[in-house]
């Protein structure tokens, strides 16, 4: 036996650790199997149906019948659309970090947020909002301020993510109650961006929604919302990139560019504010 | 005479549980290999193992081929190897962030370091080849076995194994240089 054989088996032995215990344990656990004789053979089976042979080309029709309907009226076990739906709002609302983007009307922004409270949101007409531990800095292209104001603890600027925005970042467990408002009009299997995935539609007497769900990982990747009596009309919709992803740290940080004002605008009762962290030039 | 794992299911589903326990005999440590090759960790294997011996016990009636037990529970392992990955991704607000554990140099020669450092070098073989080692060296190093177990050509078997053995080897001698 050379060298790489005996490595190879002293490596193989871990796997017969425990062996016996653990085909103790198995045989225990076992339930009692009912006692039947063995299947016997599928030519033997056959050979037990064969009948005078005018009966086999109605057998093999009604055979193809039956497997037919069976399909259609018993589809093989489907992911389950309520389950999904409510699994994939519970991930998403414990999520520790997401970046996604959302439309409103004319306005859109992509969003990346890291639990508790760190936030960026970057407008499409170029207003950006950084939030950290230390400041919630607002920079605004149009008159061209950078305002310091107070960290935004309650995440108040993730509210225009609407009922999304509350599902990750209030305390209350806001996912249970509104997923068990939502009633199921519709359930598809669609493929999105390469993915198996259900769009599915709910109601709730307010709002029509759409929503791509992956249903194995309980994602959801897009949500689309109009109001009930309109439901060809969305106001809002919700692209989710990356949920739980590390999101570099300088995402939360912004510094002050050139020819911009800065406004400080802190409650007169707070300890001084930091200064902004230098961020050094690319 | 051994018994054949077609006798050994059919005593099973006769209701005999320790005809079960002579296949777990034979095949648990194959089963192990395979699911501590997906997971790592071989407590969670030994727990991936019984998962997978369960669902066998379960399905057993539909076993059309009684003498095909041992390729139809390679593949109940992966079905439940597939199932754990998935599973991993679905936990991602735990996982994700969680640095790998650092593998300890075996300076010791402690058999759990020698596990993570072979561990380390099986990442580095094909699964098929993976298979042909643990086929092999856990049914008593009988080609027979592992060539009935891989479904494979005798030829394919070899082949398999002595490339595996061949990328063992430089790993081996690689760390020793070091």
């Amino acid at each position: 036996m050379n060298h790489t054989d005996e490595v190879l088996q002293n490596y193989f032995q871990a796997f017969s650790a425990e062996h016996d215990r653990l085909k103790q344990r198995l045989l225990e656990s076992l339930p009692a199997m009912s006692t039947v004789r063995p299947a016997p053979a599928w030519r033997e089976r056959i050979a037990a149906l064969r009948g005078p042979v005018w009966l086999k080309p109605s057998l093999a029709a009604a055979a193809v019948l039956v497997v037919l309907l069976s399909i259609v009226m018993f589809p093989s076990a489907r992911p389950d659309a309520q389950m999904a739906f409510a699994t994939s709002m519970d991930n998403f609302s414990q999520a520790q970090s997401i970046h996604l983007k959302v439309q409103t009307g004319p306005a859109s922004m992509e969003i990346w947020w890291r639990r508790p409270n760190e936030y960026r949101m970057v407008f499409s007409d170029g207003m950006t909002i950084v939030s950290n531990d230390q400041q919630r800095i607002v920079l605004n292209p149009k008159d061209k301020t950078f305002k310091v104001t107070n960290p935004d603890r309650g995440s108040m600027d993730m509210m225009v993510l609407g009922p999304f925005g509350m599902l990750f970042t209030s305390k209350d467990a806001m996912s249970a109650g509104w997923v068990k408002e939502q009633k199921l009009i519709n359930r598809e299997e669609v493929n999105y961006k390469g993915q198996n995935c259900l769009k599915l539609t709910f109601e709730d007497g307010v709002r029509h929604g759409v929503y791509i769900v992956e249903p194995e990982l309980h994602l959801i990747y897009q949500a689309t919302l109009s109001p009930i009596e309109r439901p060809d009309k969305a106001n809002y919709q919700m692209e989710v990139f990356e949920v739980n992803s590390a999101i570099p740290e300088d995402v939360f940080q912004i510094e002050q560019p050139e020819g911009y004002r800065l406004i400080r605008q802190t409650r007169s009762n707070t300890t001084a504010i930091p200064a902004l962290p230098v961020m050094p030039k690319k | 005479m051994a018994e054949t794992d077609a006798q050994l299911v059919q005593r099973t589903l006769a209701g005999d549980r320790m005809a079960f326990g002579e296949l777990y005999d034979r095949y648990a440590r194959v089963v192990r290999s395979i699911c501590f090759h997906e997971t790592g960790n071989l407590g969670e294997a030994q727990d991936l193992t019984q998962d997978v011996f369960m669902r066998a016990y379960g399905k057993l009636k539909k076993l059309r081929q009684q003498e095909r037990f041992g390729p139809w529970l390679v593949s109940i392992a992966r079905n439940v190897c597939r199932e754990y990955r998935r599973g991993r991704a679905r936990d991602r607000h735990v996982l994700v962030g969680l640095e790998t554990p650092e593998i300890l140099p075996d300076k010791d020669q402690d058999p759990q370091g020698r596990i993570e450092q072979m561990a380390l070098a099986m990442k580095h073989l094909s699964e098929q080849e993976r298979m042909a080692l643990s086929t092999y060296y856990l049914q008593d190093q009988d080609a027979q076995k592992a060539v009935a177990l891989m479904e494979v050509s005798r030829s394919t078997f070899y082949r398999l194994l002595a490339s595996a053995k061949e990328k063992i080897e430089t790993y081996i001698k690689h760390r020793e240089e070091k």
